[in-house]
């Protein structure tokens, strides 16, 4: 049975690795969205579009030149590389902006703390600072062994290795 | 410009074919978004493409008749993502008619080699400004030593200068997703070569251009333009002495139309001349016809 639940974005969710690994090296990132300014003709999208493709875990690359976005697909059983998004649209000639992802994986509970299990791997990211309804919704899926697929934005902390989600919406799989 | 005069080679009453056609034929602005006007949009680093464009020209008066047809080719690479080097390589095949004659020569003139620098830009979601120096050599892989029947023919009329020729430049684009502005202002210096010297030229390129269609922005973006191509260029120089019928300043309006995907662009342009202050007795253009395309890779 597939459940959609809704969430109100109202606050950030600290995603961090636990076992200090780079968590977006691991990140189980199925579609990842980001914003490009400067974007202002099909012609130049080409070059955009290129250097996303070269992005870790990418196999696919639509961009939109209306709405200045440009959306990258994972490839069967791969993770897209999120931190590498930025540079690839700087080095295509335009300014990077915001980015949403897709993620998908198993909340769990340690010792209070909910973190997403990525499908297939150890390490996980952890899920912080939370608004009270959404980590209610999250916590009733803690150890469930129910995957669930989260949307929301990603910006990564300065000089860290943490990342946020505003999370968009969750999704059962 | 064109500009003919009655010099050394004219025992036969040919006229010299002016050093503004052959400016014309191989000072080619690399990147056009627009198509007679060069712009600052970026390459990005890594990628490549190849711009080509056949461009027809002929000037005539009661006595003399000139025809170009030109083919520079544009090779462009992004060495980063904001200094990009190209490559003009232009075949010409040129002809003048003069007192019952036909001279001219078909072949490689001189390659371009150029690059472009952003030093400003400034970006917003569906927006960009952006500013970018250009500094250029020509180099003479043109013949200049061409003969026919009638012996050498005129320096103007050779596929090459001989000479290399440095020039520098700038150029401002405000792009949208809806119309785009383009400035690119210009100025080679010409040096000698077999006793002969094109004096140096200036240049002032306007664009403007609208999207047509399709209004919902998918696939491709059809464009109509108005451009405007102002030059001036000093009086030649041959063996020392100075060509009076050489020289003078040219302004072209220029409508144009663009059709651009994410792979490649077609475009077309007539340049129409509404300002003609040629030094003497020059030979005056009469219309320019540019059409051509590029492509991503």
């Amino acid at each position: 049975m597939r459940t959609r639940l809704r969430l109100i974005p109202t606050t950030f969710i600290m995603l961090t690795s636990l076992w200090g690994i780079p968590e977006t090296a691991n990140a189980q990132i199925v579609q990842a969205t980001t914003s490009i300014e400067g974007l202002t003709c099909p012609f130049c999208s080409f070059g955009a579009q290129k250097r996303l493709k070269k992005v870790g875990g990418v196999k696919d690359v639509k961009v939109d030149v209306n709405l200045g976005l440009a959306t990258l697909f994972a490839g069967q059983g791969q993770s897209i590389d999120v931190q590498q998004i930025p540079d690839a649209v700087k080095k295509a000639g335009f300014v990077p902006d915001d980015i949403r992802v897709v993620a998908i994986g198993m909340v769990q509970d340690n010792s209070g703390q909910l973190y997403l299990q990525l499908r297939g791997q150890e390490q996980g990211l952890l899920l912080a600072d939370a608004d009270p309804t959404t980590s209610e919704k999250l916590r009733g899926f803690a150890g469930s062994g129910v995957e669930i697929e989260v949307t929301g934005a990603w910006n990564s902390a300065s000089g860290g290795n943490s990342f946020q989600i505003t999370p968009g919406g969750i999704q059962l799989l | 410009m064109q500009k003919f005069f009655q010099g050394r080679s004219s025992r036969l009453g040919l006229s010299f074919l002016s050093a503004a056609v052959i400016m014309s034929a191989t000072s080619f602005d690399p990147v056009r978004a627009q198509v007679t006007t060069n712009n600052a949009l970026p390459i990005g680093q890594g990628q490549k493409l190849i711009r080509v464009q056949a461009i027809y020209l002929k000037a005539a008066d009661g006595s003399r008749e000139f025809e170009e047809l030109s083919f520079p080719f544009v090779l462009g690479y992004g060495v980063t993502n904001k200094l990009a080097l190209f490559a003009i390589v232009p075949f010409l095949d040129r002809e003048l008619e003069a007192d019952g004659r036909r001279r001219g020569e078909f072949g490689l003139g001189d390659i371009q080699f150029l690059a472009r620098y952003t030093v400003f830009q400034k970006n917003e979601k569906g927006r960009t400004f952006r500013v970018a120096p250009i500094v250029a050599l020509k180099v003479p892989t043109g013949d200049d030593d061409e003969t026919d029947g009638l012996g050498r023919l005129p320096q103007p009329l050779q596929l090459g200068s001989g000479s290399f020729d440095p020039s520098i430049g700038l150029v401002i684009t405000r792009q949208t997703l809806k119309d785009s502005l383009s400035a690119s202002l210009g100025y080679q210096f010409n040096t000698k070569a077999n006793d002969f010297e094109f004096g140096d030229q200036a240049t002032l390129d306007l664009a403007y251009k609208y999207r047509l269609f399709p209004k919902t922005l998918k696939s491709g973006f059809l464009f109509v333009g108005l451009e405007s191509n102002l030059s001036w260029q000093d009086r030649n120089r041959v063996v020392g002495s100075v060509d009076a019928n050489s020289g003078g300043t040219l302004l072209f309006l220029s409508p144009s139309v663009q059709y651009i995907n994410q792979r490649f662009t077609l475009e077309g342009a007539i340049q129409i001349p509404v300002v003609q202050d040629l030094g003497g007795n020059a030979l005056e253009p009469d219309i320019r016809l540019i059409i051509g395309g590029q492509i991503n890779f």
